[in-house]
């Protein structure tokens, strides 16, 4: 494979990785922050805005920390 | 803290310390966009913006690195240190312009994604002069992005502290690397002797200080166990500490900060519980130690947060003989009432 190529598949797979990101982020706001930290429940739209860039980027360990509380 | 989050907790200080950093922003960008259309009026609009970015980015960046250690030298740059954290948010912005501008005006109208044009447009990777600058630049920004998006406290107690410290020292790797992109960028674009030699003059300030206050760290000799004279150490005279400040005691594994105010003497561990900040370095406001590096309170005669908080650090006992200190350095279970020491003036 080229350069070309091969760059186009890794930026695809960030991109993917991202627009998951994306939906977590949606379900995890509407579900409720409170589940994975007390402290972020029921708080302002400033916060949940700020957090947003923060779970798309981070949402793998978020979903790990989930999983984890729910059992 | 046992409290709800807030996007942000405002108070006095930090309105004003947003108020005058927004405003030196505007100074920079109409300064800068002023006089180089003046003095080069060939430069189109996206270049002046792309220019005024980048540059502003990499100075804000700078004061980010050296405010720590300066204000281990010097108390007086403590108010710049405390709400840090709006600088690098803010910081990260500018660059996030700097590089959209930059990925609009060379990368968004050909047949490849733009992300990857940044990257494969220049091929010449084994080529250190013809390397291409610009990858180094959005390997920075993704970089800043990290530290930026997990800034919250949220982040420090949803990703735990080790990964979130991990994550915020690789501020140096964006460093350095920002560092080449502009080098790079410079031998390559634009052939600026002054941005390059302020960029020299940038990188010896910012690795002095740290050699320098690596250094005082270094001399702050520790004391161990012949020390101790019927279970207390010396810790210096009262006049050694101003009103509503401390002195920081070493004993082996222990550092403990000893404050003066309303005429008493307290004791506490100099370890901040948000993020290690040095409480010794703090002052007493409105009767409560406050941590110099984001403002968490404690206070001085339990070392417990004022409520609705609830942090608690140790406490350590203080007696004064004479006009000489000295602390117990078997610390107290955090949050333990420990009476003050009465300062009495004769
Ligand atoms: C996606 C990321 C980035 C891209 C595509 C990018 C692109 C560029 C380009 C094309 C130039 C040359 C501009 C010119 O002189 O005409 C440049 C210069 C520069 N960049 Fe970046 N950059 C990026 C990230 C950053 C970051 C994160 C910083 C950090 C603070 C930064 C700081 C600078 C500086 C200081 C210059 C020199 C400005 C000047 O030429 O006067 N860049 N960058
Ligand atoms: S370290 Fe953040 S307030 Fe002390």
């Amino acid at each position: 494979m080229n350069l070309t190529s091969s760059v186009s598949v890794i930026v695809l797979i960030a991109g993917i990785y991202l627009v998951i990101g994306m939906v977590f982020c949606l379900v995890l706001l509407i579900k409720g922050l409170g589940k994975l930290d007390p402290n972020a429940e029921s708080t302002g739209v400033g916060f949940k805005i700020l957090l947003t860039p923060g779970i798309i980027a981070f949402w793998p360990i978020l979903l790990i920390k989930w999983i984890k509380k729910k059992r | 803290m046992g409290l709800k989050y807030q996007a942000v907790t405002w108070n006095r200080h930090k309105k004003i310390y947003d108020g005058v950093l927004l405003v030196g922003i505007a100074l920079y960008l109409g300064l800068f966009i002023g006089l180089s259309s003046y003095f080069q009026p060939e430069i189109n609009a996206p270049t002046l913006i792309i220019r005024s970015t980048g540059t502003l980015a990499l100075l804000l960046l700078h004061l980010i690195l050296v405010i720590g250690p300066l204000s281990r030298l010097d108390k007086r740059f403590l108010p710049i240190l405390y709400n840090r954290r709006h600088l690098g948010v803010t910081m990260f912005l500018i660059a996030l312009i700097h590089g959209g501008f930059s990925i609009l005006q060379f990368h968004a109208f050909g047949d490849l994604n733009p992300i990857v044009s940044v990257i494969v447009s220049n091929t010449h990777y084994g080529n250190l002069m013809r390397f291409p600058f610009q990858s180094l630049g959005l390997l920075a920004l993704i970089i800043l992005f990290l530290m930026a998006a997990s800034s919250h406290d949220f982040w420090l107690h949803n990703l735990g502290p080790v990964v979130w410290k991990g994550l915020h020292m690789m501020v140096y790797l964006a460093y350095a690397v920002i560092v080449l992109h502009v080098m790079l960028g410079v031998v390559q674009i634009e052939h600026s002797p002054w941005l390059l030699a302020s960029l020299g003059c940038g990188m010896i300030l910012v690795i002095s200080v740290h050699v320098l206050s690596g250094v005082l760290i270094l001399k702050q000799h520790k004391l161990g166990s012949e020390a101790l004279k019927e279970g207390y150490v010396q810790a210096g005279n009262i006049d050694q500490i101003a009103e509503n400040r401390a002195k920081l005691l070493t004993y082996e594994d222990q550092s403990i900060a000893i404050f003066k105010y309303e005429n008493m003497l307290s004791a506490v561990n100099n370890e901040c519980k948000h993020q290690h900040g040095p409480l010794s370095e703090g002052k007493i406001v409105d009767g409560c130690i406050t941590c110099p590096w984001h403002g968490y309170q404690y206070i001085p005669k339990n070392g417990t947060s004022p409520p609705p908080f609830e942090e608690k650090i140790a406490t350590y006992k203080v007696k004064l003989i004479g006009d000489q200190i000295w602390v117990d350095p078997r610390p107290n279970p955090p949050g333990t009432l420990v009476s003050p020491c009465q300062i009495n003036l004769s």
